[in-house]
C-alpha cells in the first residue's frame, strides 16, 4: 500500500450562510484514479476548487506528501504539482495551440517569446497524448476531442503529480472518450494521482480504482471500486432520506393518458447535445424532466423553444380545431411560456421596471383605443392582479426589477407568462436560489396551473422538489431520453435511471 | 478531408482578399483616368499623408484586439499637440521638455481610460466617449480656445526628408514593425489577444487582466500622441477641430484591415497597411479627379459596409465549415 500523496482533512467551506462542505476527508494515491461522485450540489466542485486554489477553505488542512500547504492563488497550486482539467473549455479559439498552452506561463528570451523552445516542448507533450497537430494550428479549427487534449496538454506542461478531471467526457464522442481513457491510464502508470469527477457510473468501473461519494457536503462513503456495486453507489448518493420522502407523496394523481395531447416532440436532435428526443405532454399534466447535470435537460427545452437551433426533429401543438399541427421551434415562444434557468441573463431586463418586465411578453393585448399605444390603465390592472395573485413583494411598480429579491423576480417572470393564458409552461429551474417561502409559492403556482388544465414541463435539480410536483418523469442521460417513470417512482428509481 | 481544403472557392477567395483587390483596382482606375497619379512623387506624398494614420490606427488596433474600443484617440491627438505647442510657443520651453509634456498629457488620458474600464467597470465605448468629450474641452482650455501655430523650425520637421522619403513615413514604418513584434512575439501581445478571445477565461488562468488593459489603453494614447504631433508638424499648427473624427477613421482602418470588433483576430502587418492605403488612395484619387470632398465620406461609408460584410461572411463560412466537419466526424 503506497502513501497518500494528497490528504485533505476535515475541509469545511461556506458561502454566506450556505454550508457547502461540512468536514470532508479526501485522500488520493499515486498511480491510482479516484472517482469523485455525488448528486448536483454535493460539493465536488467546491472541494476541487479549494484544492486548486480558486477558493480558500474555511477550516481543515491540505497535506501534499505529508507537508501542509495552503493555496491563496491558482498559480500556487500549479507550482505544487496540481493540475485542473476543467469541464468547460478554457481555451482561446483564435490563438494557436502553442499560445494556448503557454498563455499563463510564456517562456521569454530577451523580452520576446521563445517560440522555438515552446514549440518543441509543445510537440513533445502533444505526441505523448497521441496528437500530431502542428503547434501553430488554431485551436478554433479543432474538434471538441482535440480541444480537450489541448487542455490536458496544458495541464501536463507543469509535470503535475495530481491531475483533476472535471467531467472530462461530457462533450466527447465515443472514440474521443476512449482515447481520453487511454491517456488517463497512461498517466496513471506514470504514477500520477488522478481525481476523476463524473456522473457516468460506467466510467467509474472502467478506469477508476477508488471511489468517494459526497452527499450534501459530507462524505457518504469511500472504498475501492472493486468492493462496491452500482447499487451501493446509488444508495450512498441518496442516503437515508429515501423512505421519509417517498412516504409524503401528496401530489395529485396522474393525468389519464386519454387527456388531449398539448405538445408532441418527435426525434428532436441537436448534434452532440441532444439525441433523438421524443415525448408527449397531456393537458393538465406536470412532467418532471429529470437527469443529472449535463444530461441535456436545459438543452432539450432550449431546442424545443427555438432558443438553440436544432438539426432534426418536429414539434406538434394543437391548432384551433384541436388537431395536432407541426410548428417550427422558432414559433414556439408565442405558444409556450418559458422560464429559463438563468433568469438574470435570459429572463429579465434588469434595469427596467417591475411593470415593464411583467408586461413585456403581452404588450399586444394591452393596447388601448389608439392602435400601437399601450393603455396605461389596462397595464396597471394586469400588473396588480398578478402581483396580488403571486404574493409578490413590491414597493412600487416602477422600481427597477434588479432591486427585488430573487424570489420576487421569479414571480414577476411567472406573472408575465400567466397573463397570456398559454397551454404549456416550460420551467427550467424555477426555484433555483429562492428561499423556502418563495419556493413554496412557485410550487403552488405549478399545481394551480395543472389543475386549470395547463401542461407543465419542469426541470429541477433538487430531486425532492421535483418529486413534490411531478406526475410523471422523463429521465435523461447523456443527451438521450432513457426512461419514463410514473409519478409514484421512488427516489432510488429516479437516481438509478439517471445514472444508468 | 485535406483534398477538400485545397478546393478553390472563388467567393471565399474574393472575400478573403477583397481589399487587396479593391486597392489594386482603384489604383489602376485612378492611374488611368488622371495624370500624375501613378508617379513616385504622388505615391510618396500619399504615404506622407497616411503616416499619422498608420500610427494612431496601430494603437486602435491593439485596443480592438481585446474586443474593446478607444474613442478618445482624436481628442488625445489634440490635447497632446495643444500642450506641446503651448509649451514651446508661449512658454518658450525647449523641444525635449515640450515633447515630454505632450507625452505625459497623452498617457494620463490613457491611464484614465484604462482605470475607468478596469476599476469602475464602465463599458469601454462609453468610458472613452466621455474622455473624448472631456479631453477636447481640456485641450481647448489649454490652447485658450484659439488655433495655434508652431514655430517655423519645428514646422520644418513635418516636411523633413531623408533621401527621397519623408521622416514621418520612416517613423510610421518603424512603429508598424514594432507593433507587429509586440502583437505577435511578446507576452503582452499574446495576452491582449487572449483577453479579446475571452476575458473571463483569461482571469481564470491567472492573467492580470486589469493591468494589461490599463497598459493597453496607455499604448493607444501614446501612439495617438505621436501621431498627433506628426500631423501637427505636417499642417504647421493646431486648429480647434484638430484630430476630430480620427477615432472613427482608426476603427474603419482596423475593420477594413480585418480586425474583428469582437476581438482576438487581426494581423498588424497584413491588415493595417491595407486599411490605411484603401482609404488614402481613394481619398487622394477622388481629390485628383476633382470630385467634391463630401463624396469621399459617402465612399468611406460604403467601404466600411463592405468590410463589415466581408467579416461576417467569413465567420459564417467558418461556422458552416466547422459544422460540416463535426458531422463528418460523427
Amino acid at each position: 500500500m503506497n502513501e497518500a500523496i494528497l490528504q485533505m482533512r476535515q475541509i469545511t467551506k461556506s458561502f454566506s450562510a450556505n454550508k457547502v462542505l461540512r468536514g470532508i476527508d479526501l485522500e488520493a494515491y499515486k498511480g491510482e484514479v479516484l472517482a469523485l461522485i455525488g448528486a448536483n450540489g454535493a460539493g465536488k466542485s467546491t472541494m476541487m476548487n479549494i484544492l486548486c486554489g480558486i477558493y480558500q477553505e474555511d477550516g481543515g488542512e491540505i497535506l501534499i506528501d505529508g507537508k501542509p500547504v495552503k493555496f491563496k492563488h491558482p498559480t500556487e497550486a500549479i507550482e505544487r504539482g496540481i493540475a485542473f482539467v476543467q469541464q468547460e473549455m478554457a481555451l482561446m479559439p483564435t490563438m494557436s495551440i502553442v499560445d494556448n498552452l503557454y498563455l499563463n506561463n510564456f517562456q521569454t528570451k530577451g523580452g520576446l517569446i521563445d517560440y522555438k523552445k515552446s514549440k518543441r516542448k509543445c510537440v513533445e507533450v502533444l505526441k505523448k497524448l497521441g496528437c500530431n497537430y502542428s503547434p501553430d494550428t488554431l485551436v478554433g479549427s479543432l474538434g471538441a476531442g482535440d480541444r480537450q487534449l489541448v487542455q490536458i496538454s496544458r495541464a501536463l506542461l507543469s509535470n503535475p503529480q495530481i491531475i483533476i478531471f472535471d467531467e472530462a467526457t461530457s462533450s466527447l464522442t465515443l472514440p474521443e472518450k476512449e482515447r481520453l481513457f487511454k491517456v488517463i491510464e497512461q498517466l496513471r502508470r506514470e504514477n500520477v494521482a488522478i481525481i476523476y469527477i463524473t456522473h457516468m457510473m460506467d466510467e467509474i468501473f472502467t478506469i477508476c480504482q477508488r471511489v468517494m461519494v459526497l452527499r450534501g457536503g459530507i462524505t457518504a462513503g469511500k472504498d475501492l471500486v472493486s468492493n462496491v456495486t452500482h447499487a451501493d453507489l446509488v444508495q450512498m448518493m441518496i442516503g437515508d432520506k429515501v423512505k421519509e420522502l417517498t412516504e409524503k407523496n401528496s401530489k395529485s394523481a396522474a393525468v389519464s393518458k386519454e387527456a388531449p395531447v398539448v405538445m408532441k416532440v418527435e426525434h428532436l436532435t441537436r448534434k452532440g447535445v441532444v439525441d433523438d428526443i421524443s415525448f408527449e405532454i397531456h393537458e393538465g399534466e406536470v412532467v418532471g424532466l429529470w437527469g443529472l447535470m449535463g444530461a441535456g435537460r436545459t438543452e432539450t427545452v432550449r431546442c424545443i423553444t427555438g432558443l438553440d437551433p436544432i438539426d432534426e426533429g418536429t414539434i406538434y401543438i394543437p391548432d384551433r380545431d384541436a388537431q395536432l399541427k407541426q410548428v417550427s421551434p422558432k414559433k414556439m415562444i408565442g405558444n409556450v411560456a418559458i422560464v429559463t434557468e438563468d433568469r438574470r441573463v435570459d429572463g429579465l431586463a434588469l434595469e427596467m421596471s417591475v411593470k415593464d418586465n411583467m408586461t413585456s411578453a403581452n404588450l399586444k393585448n394591452l393596447t388601448g383605443r389608439i392602435p400601437g399605444f399601450i393603455d396605461k390603465k389596462k397595464e396597471l390592472d394586469v400588473c396588480e392582479t398578478y402581483i396580488r395573485r403571486l404574493e409578490t413583494k413590491v414597493a412600487n411598480l416602477n422600481q427597477p426589477i434588479s432591486t427585488l429579491s430573487g424570489g420576487n423576480q421569479q414571480k414577476v417572470i411567472l406573472g408575465r407568462w400567466l397573463q397570456k393564458k398559454l397551454k404549456i409552461f416550460i420551467l427550467d429551474e424555477p426555484t433555483r436560489g429562492l428561499d423556502i417561502g418563495a419556493k413554496a409559492d412557485v410550487m403552488k403556482v405549478i399545481r394551480e396551473l395543472s389543475e386549470k388544465g395547463t401542461a407543465v414541463l419542469v426541470i429541477m435539480s433538487d430531486i425532492d422538489e421535483l418529486m413534490s410536483v411531478s406526475q410523471r418523469y422523463l429521465v435523461m442521460h447523456n443527451g438521450r431520453l432513457v426512461q419514463e417513470l410514473p409519478g409514484g417512482a421512488t427516489q432510488t428509481e429516479l437516481m438509478a435511471a439517471a445514472l444508468q | 478531408m485535406k483534398k477538400e481544403k485545397r478546393k478553390f472557392h472563388l467567393k471565399e477567395f474574393l472575400m478573403k482578399y477583397s481589399f487587396v483587390i479593391i486597392i489594386i483596382l482603384v489604383f489602376v482606375y485612378f492611374s488611368l483616368v488622371t495624370d500624375n497619379f501613378c508617379t513616385a512623387g504622388n505615391i510618396i506624398s500619399m504615404l506622407h499623408t497616411a503616416a499619422p494614420n498608420f500610427i494612431f490606427a496601430a494603437g486602435a488596433a491593439m485596443i480592438i484586439v481585446t474586443g474593446k474600443v478607444d474613442l478618445s484617440i482624436g481628442s488625445v491627438m489634440y490635447l497632446a499637440t495643444a500642450v506641446f505647442t503651448v509649451l514651446i510657443e508661449n512658454m518658450k520651453i525647449n523641444i525635449v521638455s515640450a515633447l515630454l509634456g505632450a507625452l505625459v498629457a497623452g498617457l494620463a488620458v490613457g491611464i484614465v481610460n484604462g482605470l475607468l474600464v478596469v476599476l469602475l467597470k464602465v463599458t469601454p465605448m462609453i468610458a472613452t466617449m466621455g474622455t473624448m468629450i472631456a479631453v477636447r474641452g481640456i485641450a481647448r482650455t489649454v490652447s485658450g480656445g484659439m488655433p495655434l501655430s508652431l514655430p517655423e523650425n519645428i514646422r520644418g520637421l513635418g516636411t523633413y526628408k531623408i533621401g527621397p522619403i519623408f521622416l514621418d513615413i520612416i517613423i510610421a514604418f518603424i512603429v508598424l514593425i514594432l507593433m507587429y513584434i509586440l502583437h505577435s512575439r511578446t507576452k503582452f501581445g499574446r495576452l491582449i489577444t487572449a483577453i479579446g478571445n475571452d476575458e473571463k477565461i483569461a482571469v481564470k488562468l491567472g492573467i492580470n487582466v486589469p493591468k494589461i488593459i490599463v497598459l493597453d489603453f496607455m499604448l493607444s494614447a501614446l501612439l495617438a500622441t505621436i501621431s498627433g504631433l506628426l500631423l501637427s508638424f505636417q499642417v504647421g499648427g493646431v486648429t480647434l477641430a484638430f484630430g476630430q473624427g480620427k477615432e472613427f477613421t482608426a476603427i474603419a482602418i482596423c475593420v477594413i484591415g480585418g480586425f474583428s470588433m469582437f476581438g482576438g483576430t487581426g494581423h498588424v502587418l497584413k491588415g493595417l497597411p491595407i486599411g490605411v492605403m484603401t482609404l488614402t488612395i481613394i481619398e487622394a484619387g477622388l481629390n485628383f479627379m476633382g470630385v467634391s470632398p463630401y463624396a469621399y465620406q459617402l465612399v468611406q461609408g460604403g467601404i466600411i459596409f463592405i468590410a463589415m460584410y466581408a467579416q461576417s461572411y467569413q465567420s459564417l463560412v467558418q461556422i458552416k465549415k466547422k459544422k460540416n466537419e463535426e458531422i463528418a466526424e460523427t
